[in-house]
């Protein structure tokens, strides 16, 4: 009963949040651009995520020509199903979490790097020579900053002592860890972007240029799906943003569940800023600043502390 | 209970592996393989290693196989493939499938169901008790980092050789061209 309670308080306000972030990127997004955004479904336009549901779920499915039909429709389903999960080991602003890890923070990494899959297999079996070069694009970029996510994470989890994000959280009850590694957080915060396929490193995407990318061939709901895992991702990222760096829901060493909501708003609304401010990178600069640039200096960050610790 | 999910697992490794090889489609091939892995894998939390299967989740499924498929992709592989490779398949799925029998009959018929009635009393000594209260890093890194440390830094001076080797064969190619 337990069990279920927090699956349905886990899995309900993130459903209803994915779909209002929406509405929060296309608000912040017109504020920036100094216009309106939505406001013509409901008052300030606050029924707009419900309308683009319902007009996703309207739409005709149109399936390729020659596409791989069950790698096709399994691909938006896995996407989907791993954004979810990855709710399963983030904690909540009361820092409870259903699935208790030690190697909760690995379990993340892993679980990104599964969401992989569901690109390729989308690129694939679409049929189309865009959509595979986007999808395979798109999952080179996420591997590389996968590895430089994972170097980062290495000074946290030396600090703290543990992999368990609730550890994490209550090693950072007297100071944060942006204090102490602040170009590891700047870093992350570029890697979560590259991760989560945001502006600028959008390259596979890219709305403006190649349409959609790996999902140029979905439509109506299976688009719908990526979408969504897309979001999600992006929250889950945040969420994870503030266990690591801000301290999860401490705020001078007091505890407090609205800290937690008010950073990852914070962090949301810095992804939103920044798409709306820069220019899309070219993927071979989107590379190089991960192999040549972010990486080498992580690591050598990581040299310098644990020679400092030693 | 747990034995059930654990059977199912290995039904699963088993018949995953056996279709990998019977497939006739190599990207067919490749996913089962990951699923092979995948499979394989969700049993080390049952034996307390649950960091061994974060590792393999995230090196083995997460980037080796993924160039597995970008080769396969990007260069459009397409092989003749064994024809005996069905049988091959079906004839390795029995000898693995009677083996697992075999050997849990000398390990006793019991075994396949265990009751959970069963309860096994053994003293410990200090250390053993602390080392029970480990999580699975830090019991890897207790045996690693001591008594194994110098293989662990032949392997590393090892792979280090390795990537020092590709980075100068890609630019000995560069500079032929």
């Amino acid at each position: 009963m337990k069990l279920f309670l927090l699956f349905i308080t886990t899995i309900v306000p993130l459903l209803i949040s994915i779909a209002f972030l929406t509405l929060l990127e296309r608000k912040a997004m017109s504020s920036f651009q100094s216009r309106r955004g939505p406001n013509i479904v409901g008052f300030l336009g606050i029924l707009q995520p419900i309308a683009d549901g319902i007009k996703l779920l309207l739409k005709e499915t149109v399936v390729p020509y020659k596409s791989s039909l069950i790698l096709y429709i399994c691909a938006p389903f896995l996407s989907f199903s791993i954004s979810i999960l990855l709710w399963f080991i983030i904690p909540n602003c009361f820092l409870i979490n259903i699935i208790h890890s030690n190697v909760s923070l690995l379990l993340i990494f892993g679980l990104s790097s599964i969401n992989v899959y569901s690109i390729i297999i989308s690129g694939w079996s679409s049929n189309s020579n865009y959509a595979l070069l986007g999808s395979l694009r798109s999952a080179s970029q996420m591997i590389s900053y996968e590895i430089s996510i994972s170097l980062l994470m290495m000074p946290i989890i030396a600090f703290s002592g543990s992999l368990n994000l609730i550890d994490i959280i209550f090693s950072q009850k007297n100071i944060w860890y942006l204090f102490l590694f602040p170009i590891q957080a700047v870093f992350f915060l570029i890697s979560m972007l590259a991760e989560t396929n945001r502006t600028p490193f959008d390259l596979p995407e890219s709305e403006s240029e190649l349409v959609s990318g790996f999902n140029v061939e979905y439509s109506a709901m299976f688009f719908a799906l990526f979408f969504l895992a897309e979001y999600s991702n992006i929250l889950a990222m945040s969420a994870l943003f503030v266990c690591c760096f801000l301290g999860g829901s401490f705020l001078f060493s007091f505890n407090f569940a609205i800290f937690f909501i008010v950073k990852q708003l914070f962090i949301l609304f810095v992804f939103i800023w920044i798409r709306s401010s820069f220019p899309r990178y070219r993927f071979d600069q989107l590379m190089l600043l991960c192999w040549k640039n972010i990486l080498p200096l992580s690591l050598c960050y990581l040299f310098f502390l644990t020679m400092y610790l030693a | 209970m747990e034995y059930i999910y654990i059977y199912i697992l290995i039904l699963l490794l088993l018949l995953s592996a056996c279709l990998c090889v019977a497939s006739n489609d190599l990207i067919l091939t490749i996913f089962l393989l990951a699923l092979t892995i995948l499979s394989g894998i969700f049993i080390f939390p049952f034996l307390d290693a649950e960091y061994v299967m974060v590792i393999f989740l995230i090196i083995y499924l997460g980037a080796i196989v993924v160039f597995f498929l970008f080769g396969v992709m990007l260069l459009n592989l397409r092989y003749n493939l064994n024809e005996n490779r069905q049988k091959i398949g079906f004839l390795i799925f029995v000898v693995f499938f009677f083996s697992l029998f075999y050997i849990l009959c000398y390990f006793g018929l019991y075994s396949i169901f265990p009751s959970e009635s069963i309860t096994v009393v053994f003293e410990l000594n200090e250390i053993q008790f602390l080392f029970l209260s480990l999580t699975n890093v830090e019991k890897i890194g207790l045996c690693l980092y001591t008594e194994f440390s110098f293989l662990l830094i032949i392997g590393m001076v090892t792979m280090l050789i390795a990537i020092l080797g590709c980075i100068a064969f890609i630019s000995n190619n560069e500079n032929k061209k």
